[in-house]
């Protein structure tokens, strides 16, 4: 799926103050949640993208977010009791018309293998394993062992983790999920640097 | 995990892998937009999902779904591609830890590494040969330990008799020396009551006319006896020797040196003690080329002390 592309950083730059204020007083009246839950649609709006297939997600999640502050800023959603339908929807019908769109374009673009050469896998490794280190021990042991060996260990290991820690499956493999997102960050910056 | 969580999740690993009708995934996607905790839930399923394609568990459909799929987007195959090195690195880690795996718990609760069971194995039985060897060792040590402590006991209990005996014959000898110091003081020291006795050889004294028999009584508190040995020999020697004897015919004292003084007789002191009451015999001899050739004889009495 492939969005059309946009000088997109953090996303809506082509959205004036004006309409993007209207946008955030939508979602809430009061300022600081509102911002909130802008950030929140906008990064679950950024896997949905990915989880269709996008191509290029930011762009998608632009495109979503500037559709739906124009059509407030329009008054024509006003009446809309829930902005996160909203979003859904919108996010539908964008996924609907790049996927057209990039069907069209698959034949001529062959996909291409997304790891890079030796230097960039050395490189990523090197990050991944700085990161590791700088988790905090109590982290970076346990998501040595929910993580390492094959499932039996792991599956052994879980369920050992999910006894002494006396939490259940779901907030266990949470934990670990939040410690992953926690390692994905430290693993974006040590990459730009 | 309940069946209602079970359930959800199936449903989860479907939407990632384009297996729910369009209107099952517009319903999931409206729901983790606006539900934070469903959404978080979601992520930990695609994670779960790229581990078991990067570690090659999924089996078909589902690893056919994956990469037709799930990874058709650039970002989810580096997400891919991250998710093996990022197992890579958990692996050295783990391995690094379990190089220290007797290090106490670090977690809140008890969450222990455990090492394979081949390096537990390996572990255990390196451990239990150390400590066999130690425990002869041992042993070696706890019997050399007592070979010695026996032998230090037996050199002690010799070395305590020694010290015993010696004190003993230390005792006997100041014993000894006190008494030798008395007679060495009595010595020197000026004889009172001493008495002398003349004596005649026996020819004279057996004749029925004859002077009486040498009877001697020494008072009390006398030590010594001063002895004169008349003789009617003609010949004379340079030196002569003396025996006295008992009534049992045991010698009980006899000397050498003895001289003729130029009055004719023989003089000789001895102590009170050596002659108790009692008959005695005193034979003089003249010592000639390893022989002794009787000279006189004389017989006393020793009366007791008034």
């Amino acid at each position: 799926m492939g969005c059309r592309m946009r000088a997109a950083t953090t996303g809506n730059e082509t959205l004036d103050q004006e309409t993007f204020d209207k946008l955030l007083e939508w979602l809430d009246p009061d300022r600081k949640r509102a911002a909130e839950q802008y950030e929140n649609i906008r990064s679950r709006l950024m896997r949905l993208f990915v989880w269709r297939g996008a191509q290029s997600p930011d762009a998608c999640v632009d495109e979503t977010i500037d559709r739906v502050a124009r059509r407030v800023a329009e008054g024509a959603v006003a009446e809309m009791p829930d902005p996160i339908r909203y979003f859904a929807s919108v996010a539908w019908n964008v996924c609907s018309e790049v996927r057209r769109r990039e069907q069209r374009l698959r034949t001529k673009e062959p996909l291409l293998p997304a790891s890079g050469d030796g230097h960039n896998e050395e490189r990523l490794y090197h990050c991944m394993e700085r990161c590791l280190n700088q988790l905090p021990a109590v982290e970076r042991l346990l998501m040595i062992d929910y993580h390492a060996g094959d499932w039996r260990v792991r599956l052994a290991r879980r369920e050992r983790l999910v006894k002494d820690l006396g939490i259940s499956p779901n907030a266990l493999r949470l934990r670990c999920s939040r410690i992953r997102s926690k390692l994905d960050s430290c693993l974006e910056d040590c990459l730009k640097r | 995990m309940d069946t209602k969580t079970e359930a959800e999740k199936e449903r989860m690993r479907g939407y990632l892998l384009g297996n729910l009708s369009d209107e099952e995934k517009a319903r999931l996607e409206e729901r983790f937009l606006g539900d934070g905790a469903y959404f978080e839930q979601l992520s930990a399923v695609e994670e779960e999902l790229i581990e078991a394609y990067v570690h090659r568990e999924l089996k078909e459909p589902d690893r056919k779904c994956f990469e037709q799929y799930f990874m058709e987007s650039p970002v989810q195959r580096v997400r891919v591609d991250r998710t093996d090195v990022f197992l890579q690195a958990l692996e050295s880690a783990r391995r690094q830890e379990s190089l220290f795996a007797s290090t106490p718990p670090r977690f809140p609760k008890a969450i222990h590494l455990r090492p394979s069971r081949r390096a537990l194995g390996s572990f255990l039985a390196a451990t239990a040969l150390l400590l066999a060897v130690i425990t002869s060792w041992l042993l070696r040590q706890q019997t050399r330990l007592r070979e010695q402590i026996n032998q230090s006991q037996a050199a002690l209990q010799q070395e305590y008799q020694i010290e015993q005996q010696l004190r003993e014959q230390e005792k006997q000898a100041g014993v000894q020396v006190a008494q030798l110091s008395e007679q060495l003081r009595e010595l020197k020291s000026p004889q009172l009551n001493g008495v002398i006795l003349d004596a005649y050889p026996s020819r004279f004294t057996r004749a029925a006319d004859g002077p009486a028999p040498n009877e001697l009584t020494v008072p009390l508190g006398g030590k010594t006896i001063t002895l004169l040995l008349h003789s009617s020999s003609r010949k004379a020697y340079p030196t002569y020797r003396l025996e006295i004897v008992d009534a049992k015919e045991s010698v009980i004292w006899q000397g050498e040196g003895l001289v003729r003084q130029t009055t004719g007789e023989y003089v000789i002191s001895l102590p009170s003690e050596l002659l108790p009451p009692g008959s005695y015999s005193l034979h003089l001899y003249a010592p000639n080329h390893g022989q002794r050739i009787p000279v006189e004889r004389y017989r006393i009495r020793m009366a007791m002390p008034r």
